[in-house]
């Protein structure tokens, strides 16, 4: 992974003690509550229901033992002992005091770990694929591109104040893990009919009030005029997008009201511009930044160990762990590990200090010790040898990380609702819970097979509702918590946004009401089809029929 | 409240007349070559201003309210079309604001704020670490590692 240079490490210091200067000239009276709204949130620092919620950058998802171990150390120290992972693949801290935050940030950045810009009206946290560089049909890795991105947008001078926030992801396999087609602008690496690398850039995607998948402004840019072309991308967008309506002001509602068209001859025209100038990114520098990102010494006999199958065949229980929660590698002998944060009856991406810390050791001890964090809230030991499988599961297991449920109805995407979010019309977590209850048989869980369930508190969308295969969002009925249900999103390559199934249900009805689309699904599957797939062949009607015809 | 010129105040000198951009268009090509400063903001057509850049001596930037941020990208695309004179930023501007601002190319500031004290200089040297190229280096921080 990229570690911090002499420059680098400056930055995240003085940032530090800049905004511990905000922080203590705010306290002071000497800025004003507006003002210090914009500075705190550019900052990662939200005033929510309970308390303030800090929110620490996990850049394109990627951190190391060392780091995590921090972040359960600042759980501990200046929380209530957890995190929530949330689907920027960033974890937020829910109860830490406003004048304690300067302290927080100094201890993050002591392992280079910082909250800037994980909130506010600028370039958020650039995501990616959560099992990039280790994907057997991955083109090309895409961290290094991130990080290239990671250094251009942290605290770029023009784009600090902009029509809304910005977020943008990077794929470099055909298979989308990154959402990238919601995404402001989403980048996909490809090579040219002559062997070159660059990026099919979209542009204009994305979930909260209006819905929408990104439009294609460019099959291939040149991989070396990336920065160029974003800078580009952002400054039409600063100049032209919307400021009187913030419901309005994603790039999304400008590249609609323009018409791609437009809106691509703008940035191409002011593209022509800045290409091959300062901006492009030298070979070398390109080279650099992906020798951070070069392969783990991987043992070259690994695939020779039989204790795997020996473990396989006599464990049921590690046998389905093995079938839903670890992945193939690039590499033979090894697989990915997917830690679920999806307990039974707990909250969707939360984890304890000591959590952390048994996944902090477990990466040292069989994962080249690093992490990853997925957008669907769970963490990814992305390196591990079968034969070290058993024992990496017996400790999982151990501490309630093992649940063998990735990729199933209660690997559930969900934000923290009403509890914690001030944004919030309704609570989620109850509702989690409630799913939990109510599909706990596992057989059936796993009959069911791939089902991705997306749940939000507003319409904000945090928890990604539009493309759930099934996704739920929390309204506000008279003071009263209801449930819309969509079905048929996706966020995958071939992504798409769900239907409404009908009216919204009430908070008792939202197991009851899932119970009967899967039943419905179970019983109009063609053999082998998934979920998703038997909604695009039928269509949302046989569900609402069952869902709604009783009552009516 | 005070003007900031090269991050020194600036007290009681001549002045630019600022006319809005606007109305300078409005005006007779006799009474146009008069104008020597203009007041644009992010409502004004910035396509008819670059042309025109050149033959001022300053362009006050308006920045409406606190979230408005289009000023950046406007001193931004004014210098890269080549322009020297002053680029001032009038309006919603702040002591959190000056180092950005300087970064995009403004050289002066209007600052609204009554509550001045000169440690607010200190906003320029607190971040000594640039990624970017911007206006005050144009060099991303990759192409400054190459030389250095």
């Amino acid at each position: 992974m990229y570690i911090y240079n002499d420059i680098d490490q400056r930055l995240v210091d003085e940032r530090v003690e800049q905004y511990r200067d905000q922080t203590r000239r705010f306290l002071a009276g000497e800025i004003s509550e507006d003002e210090f709204l914009a500075l705190r949130l550019m900052n990662g620092l939200y005033v929510q229901r309970q308390a303030p919620m800090l929110r620490v950058a996990i850049p394109y998802g990627l951190m190391s033992a060392e780091q995590l171990r921090v972040l359960a150390e600042v759980s501990r120290d200046y929380d209530k002992g957890y995190g929530h992972f949330t689907t920027r693949t960033n974890i937020q801290f829910n109860w830490p005091k406003l004048e304690e935050v300067p302290d927080i940030l100094a201890r993050l950045a002591q392992v280079q770990l910082h909250a800037i810009q994980t909130s506010g009206n600028c370039i958020r946290n650039t995501t990616t694929d959560h099992f990039a560089g280790i994907h057997p049909s991955e083109t090309e890795d895409p961290r290094p591109w991130c990080e290239l991105i990671r250094q251009w947008s942290t605290l770029h001078p023009e784009f600090a104040y902009l029509p809304r926030k910005f977020k943008i992801a990077v794929t470099g396999s055909k298979e989308d893990r990154a959402a990238s087609q919601v995404h402001d602008v989403g980048l996909h690496l490809v090579r040219n009919a002559e062997g070159e690398l660059g990026f099919e850039v979209l542009v204009g995607g994305g979930l909260g009030r209006t819905p929408i998948i990104g439009k294609k402004i460019r099959d291939f840019l040149p991989a070396q005029e990336l920065i160029s072309y974003l800078e580009a991308i952002l400054r039409i967008y600063n100049l032209k997008g919307r400021r009187d309506n913030k419901y309005k002001a994603r790039i999304k509602i400008l590249v609609e009201a323009m018409g791609i068209e437009a809106f691509t001859e703008l940035v191409e025209a002011h593209w022509e511009t800045l290409k091959g100038g300062e901006l492009r990114i030298p070979q070398e520098e390109i080279d650099r930044v992906s020798a951070f990102f070069a392969d783990h010494p991987y043992r070259d006999d690994a695939a020779a160990d039989l204790s795997l199958d020996e473990k396989l065949d006599s464990d049921e229980e590690f046998r389905t762990w093995y079938a839903r929660n670890t992945h193939p590698h690039k590499k033979p002998g090894y697989r990915a590990v997917t830690v679920s944060l999806k307990p039974h009856l707990g909250a969707p991406g939360d984890i304890t200090a000591l959590q952390m810390e048994v996944v902090a050791e477990l990466a040292e001890r069989f994962s080249f010790a690093q992490i990853r964090s997925t957008h669907e809230q769970n963490l990814v030991l992305a390196d591990v040898a079968q034969a070290d499988l058993f024992a990496v599961w017996q400790v999982l297991a151990e501490h309630n990380l093992a649940r063998p449920n990735i990729g199933l109805l209660t690997d559930m995407i969900v934000c923290p609702g009403f509890d914690f979010c001030s944004l919030a019309n309704a609570h989620t977590l109850n509702i989690a819970d409630q799913i939990n209850q109510t599909f706990e048989d596992l057989d059936y869980l796993h009959d069911l097979g791939e089902i991705r369930l997306n749940m939000s508190g507003c319409i904000n969308a945090c928890g990604h509702h539009h493309v759930g295969h099934i996704g739920i969002l929390g309204v506000d009925k008279k003071g009263e918590d209801w449930y819309q249900i969509t079905l048929g999103g996706s966020s995958r390559e071939d992504a798409s946004l769900g239907k409404v199934l009908g009216r919204a249900v009430a908070a008792d009805d939202v197991a009851q009401t899932l119970k009967q689309i899967l039943e419905t699904y179970v019983e109009i599957r063609l053999p082998g089809e998934r979920f998703i797939d038997t909604v695009r062949r039928v269509g949302v009607a046989p569900f609402k029929e069952a869902v709604y015809a009783v009552a009516d | 409240m005070p003007l900031l010129i090269d991050r020194q105040i600036s007290l009681g000198k001549e002045d630019f007349r600022f006319i809005p951009f606007g109305e300078y268009l409005e005006l007779g090509e006799d009474d146009q070559v008069k104008v020597n400063a203009v007041q644009v903001s992010g409502d004004d057509p910035l396509e008819q201003l670059l042309p025109l850049a050149e033959q001022f001596a300053a362009i006050a930037v308006e920045f409406p309210v606190l979230r408005d941020g289009r000023g950046f990208s406007i001193a931004r695309e004014l210098r890269i079309a080549g322009f020297t004179g002053q680029i001032r930023a009038v309006g919603e501007t702040s002591r959190d604001k000056l180092a950005l601002l300087e970064r995009c190319g403004f050289n002066a500031v209007y600052l609204k704020d009554e509550s001045f004290k000169p440690e607010h200089l200190n906003a320029y040297t607190e971040m000594s670490v640039r990624y970017q190229g911007a206006v005050d280096d144009p060099r991303p921080i990759y192409r400054q590692r190459m030389l250095s």
